[in-house]
């Protein structure tokens, strides 16, 4: 199966001279089909540039790329892929069926064919009983939801959202993530921009971290969130003497729960041999995780001191 | 079927701007007038009698006063001079309120928030502005042509008198209009400013309208007839650049059943196309 995405090395300078602004400088990343693909990065980090780099609406200085198949910004491409843009806004004059119909008609969907996309992607996002309401009306919820409905309109191969979640309330936030994890379902491959980690550890399957325009790590949340040799235990029993007799193995104990490091799988059974033998209980036992955003935060004080 | 849809959402802006009503008011209450003028037997009498061929016409060609004797007057109706100058001056305003009205659809669509949607989508760059720019003179073509057939209708009715030649100046006016607009739409893309757009195209054909024919003039009058000197060479280069006003006359040929001179409008024409294509090409360049 071809990859959704591929970028290779692309590079993006805003303006020239000393007050250039380099975006992007050598971004390489690969989405697989049928992933979510999580780019995340701070403020100004160069995630909406490289979206706008495989959009088309600017141009590379440098490197190339492809989506599903076809060069970034090319007519083939865009006719397979649905966006979300950051802060998108839609005349106020039109309804919400309106906006569907006019961007469906743009993104080349014929009649009746459009007609039923609008009534399809209307009823995934929950918006069929607004569909006659003018835009201004709507919140900024219900904005979200239109927009997704927008990038959806052409039945695409691959979605693209910037900030799908920004400014919508908790209840917004849980309905737009059952939605992208339908369309996962479906099939659909999802590029999603954001800096709210934890929305994006609840749903990607990949994630690549950006900072001053380069990926400084990409992989799966369980590969970036694993933290080599360390296990979590958890003891029904822990009593001062298991810790004594356990050693430097322990890293940390919290209650019931202990952090040790155990270099090989001999050693981790070794470990375990001492807590059976000193009538220890062993109630669960796994590799201890960070969260993303322990990940993200050191990646990105490591990325700061570099470019400092 | 994507042109057509950015032409729908042109004028579905146009409504929703109240454009096309504000003009269809202004349109409607003009005929509800004429209708009320129409009816009095004074001007009916005054308007169906013929021109005194020593009658003085203030025409709009250049803003220079010409004779009637000049114009070979001779079976024209004082209605005829009535069209003239009813199309004259719906020249003139259709051309700056048309400006106005319109400039704004070309901006509109590269606000930040709705650019990178539209060019997210499967759409030439260029379709954007050609549409744009067709759906905004299609505005003004309806508004005109509502008007003028208004009054044609009052007239015909209310006179008799059936005066098909007067219908012409729609094209011509809607001609004129979309040379300059092609002009607004060239700086409305450099710029992305509305006010930059209109200031500029107004002066641009504010300049070619006094420019051109004042150059002709002193030529004349310095060399006693038109040398071909550096006045002429400076006029008759910017009739080549820039929309002017040389419309007026092809609507006083068209209602004085005198022979048109095509130049003026296979230039304005050529106007639109390079103006328009220009705008395209630097809209498909530009950056977002």
């Amino acid at each position: 199966m071809e990859i959704a995405l591929a970028s290779n090395n692309i590079v993006k300078t805003y303006g020239t001279g000393p007050k250039a602004v380099h975006a992007l400088r050598g971004v390489s990343l690969t989405v697989a089909p049928g992933e979510i693909f999580g780019l995340l990065g701070k403020n100004g980090a160069g995630k909406t540039t490289f979206i706008k780099c495989v959009l088309g609406i600017v141009f590379l200085n440098g490197g190339e790329g492809t989506v599903l198949g076809y060069p970034f910004g090319s007519t083939q491409a865009k006719e397979r892929l649905g966006y979300l843009p950051e802060n998108h806004r839609y005349p106020l004059y039109l309804t919400g069926e309106q906006v569907l119909d006019y961007f469906g008609k743009l993104s080349g969907v014929r009649e009746p064919l459009l007609g039923h996309r609008i009534e399809e992607t209307l009823k995934i996002v929950g918006m069929t009983e607004w569909r006659k309401t003018k835009v201004r009306k709507y919140s900024k919820g219900m904005m979200q939801r239109l927009g997704l409905a927008q990038a959806l309109i052409n039945d695409p191969q691959l979605i693209m959202l910037d900030e799908p979640t920004d400014g919508v309330d908790p209840v917004g936030r849980r309905e737009i993530r059952e939605v992208l994890l339908h369309l996962k379902n479906e099939g659909k491959t999802i590029f999603l921009n954001s800096h709210l980690l934890s929305e994006v550890e609840r749903i990607s399957d990949r994630v690549a971290i950006m900072d001053h325009g380069t990926i400084v790590k990409e992989g799966s949340i369980d590969d970036l969130t694993r933290t080599e040799n360390v296990y979590e235990i958890r003891i029904a029993n822990l009593t001062p003497d298991l810790l004594v007799k356990m050693g430097n193995s322990v890293i940390h104990a919290d209650g019931s729960v202990l952090e040790i490091r155990s270099g090989t799988p001999e050693d981790l059974n070794q470990t375990m041999d001492i807590i059976r033998a000193a009538g220890g209980i062993i109630e669960s036992m796994a590799p201890k995780k960070s969260s993303l955003e322990d990940v993200f935060v050191d990646l990105i004080k490591t990325s700061e001191v570099t470019h400092e | 079927m994507k042109f057509l849809a950015i032409i729908e959402a042109t004028i579905r802006e146009g409504i929703a701007r109240k454009t096309i009503l504000g003009m269809f008011i202004v349109s409607t209450v003009t005929i509800v007038v004429a209708i009320l003028l129409f009816q009095m037997n004074v001007v009916q009498h005054g308007l169906l009698s013929p021109v005194s061929a020593h009658t003085h016409v203030q025409t709009a060609q250049n803003g220079v006063t010409n004779n009637a004797s000049s114009l070979a007057l001779a079976g024209m109706t004082v209605l005829d001079m009535v069209w003239m100058g009813i199309s004259s001056t719906l020249l003139f305003i259709c051309v700056f309120l048309g400006v106005f009205v319109t400039a704004g659809f070309i901006t509109s669509i590269m606000e930040k928030g709705s650019i990178d949607l539209l060019l997210s989508k499967p759409v030439s760059r260029w379709v954007y502005i050609a549409g744009r720019y067709t759906g905004a003179v299609l505005i003004i073509f309806a508004e005109v042509a509502y008007l003028i057939i208004g009054l044609w209708l009052v007239a015909g009715f209310s006179l008799g008198a059936w005066s098909p030649d007067f219908l012409m100046s729609i094209l011509i006016i809607t001609l004129a209009f979309a040379g300059v607009y092609s002009l607004v739409t060239l700086f409305g893309v450099l710029t992305r400013s509305s006010w930059f757009a209109i200031i500029i195209g107004l002066a641009l054909y504010i300049i070619g309208s006094i420019v051109i024919p004042l150059g002709q003039f002193l030529d004349k009058l310095l060399n006693g007839e038109p040398s071909g000197g550096m006045l002429t060479t400076v006029s008759t280069g910017l009739r080549y650049l820039v929309p002017s006003q040389e419309m007026g006359r092809a609507i006083a040929s068209v209602i004085l059943r005198h022979p048109i001179n095509a130049g003026p409008l296979f230039i304005t024409l050529g106007l639109c196309v390079g103006y328009v294509a220009l705008s395209c090409l630097a809209f498909s360049r530009k950056e977002f």
